[in-house]
């Protein structure tokens, strides 16, 4: 998939569900206000108010999560637009990112930078490989994140000695 | 409670990892490469090398190439110490028949797959 049809996507993807919150809210609230006001159960509006907050925040965070991506993609498009030097990401990047991203987050803060850019950078070297090593390959990671955050010293040695390029 | 002095602990994978990093003590390797180079299966060496590195037997650095220019991120490559290849040398042959067991049934194993 190209970056524009993915662009295309994601875009898609935010739009719908604006469109399905916007509707579900409309909905949900009419129908509350008609319970309520009809049969003047109140406990029954607090049901539906907290059902009603939980999957709102469950679809905030999905649309979080796709306005990000977004974001990114603009960035990515915008950068290819310019013709400025930028090293794009593969295609299919998410899903490894984001495994990545979980992996690295258990580490000490000081060692996450350097590890996400180490596994990001072995990951595009396996892009020759079917889809298959390198999601083993993200697993892998993920699976050791706990034993590389007990082997690793805190603060990093880079940030004691303040050099960005040791 | 291991100290400092003790070194890090010889687990079989260590073991494997320092002998590919002294097959060429002096040459920069990075994590896949290292990983292939011991046998074992990408994503598995880095605590591997954390460790070695936080007891001054590795030493790890950034490549210094140009990602534009390369088209590729920088990778993060590893080397042994004049000293940690010293004590990787004695570590091992402490502790090298295990090792070397291994890597000789790795060889018969793969000459009798071919």
């Amino acid at each position: 998939m190209t970056p524009a049809e993915r662009f295309r996507n994601a875009a898609d993807h935010a739009r719908g569900y604006v469109i399905f919150f916007a509707t579900f809210a409309a909905s949900a609230s009419v129908f509350v206000t008609n319970a309520a006001a009809a049969a003047g159960l109140a406990f029954a509006s607090l049901v539906t108010l907290t059902t009603l907050f939980s999957l709102s925040a469950v679809g905030y965070l999905n649309l979080a999560r796709d306005l990000a991506e977004l974001t990114e993609l603009t960035a990515t498009a915008s950068t290819a637009a310019t013709g400025s030097h930028q090293v794009s990401p593969r295609p299919e990047w998410g899903v490894y990112r984001r495994l990545i991203m979980a992996a690295t987050r258990v580490l000490p803060a000081t060692h996450r930078p350097r590890y996400r850019e180490e596994f990001r950078s072995e990951l595009w070297d396996m892009g020759d490989l079917p889809r298959r090593y390198r999601l083993a390959y993200a697993l892998r990671v993920v699976s050791r994140c706990w034993s590389l955050r007990r082997s690793l010293p805190d603060p990093a040695p880079e940030v004691l000695t303040r050099s960005g390029n040791r | 409670m291991r100290g400092p002095a003790a070194g890090p602990r010889m687990t079989l994978p260590s073991q494997l990892v320092l002998r590919a990093l002294l097959e060429f003590p002096a040459r920069e390797q990075y994590g896949l490469e290292l990983g292939q180079a011991a046998g074992l299966p990408a994503g598995t060496i880095h605590p591997i090398l954390a460790r070695l590195e936080a007891a001054g037997w590795l030493e790890s650095f950034w490549e210094q190439v140009d990602p534009y220019a390369q088209v590729r991120p920088r990778r993060r490559c590893y080397r042994l110490t004049p000293d940690g290849a010293e004590r990787a040398r004695d570590a091992l042959a402490r502790t090298g028949a295990a090792v070397a067991g291994v890597v000789r049934l790795r060889a018969s194993l793969a000459g009798g797959a071919r």
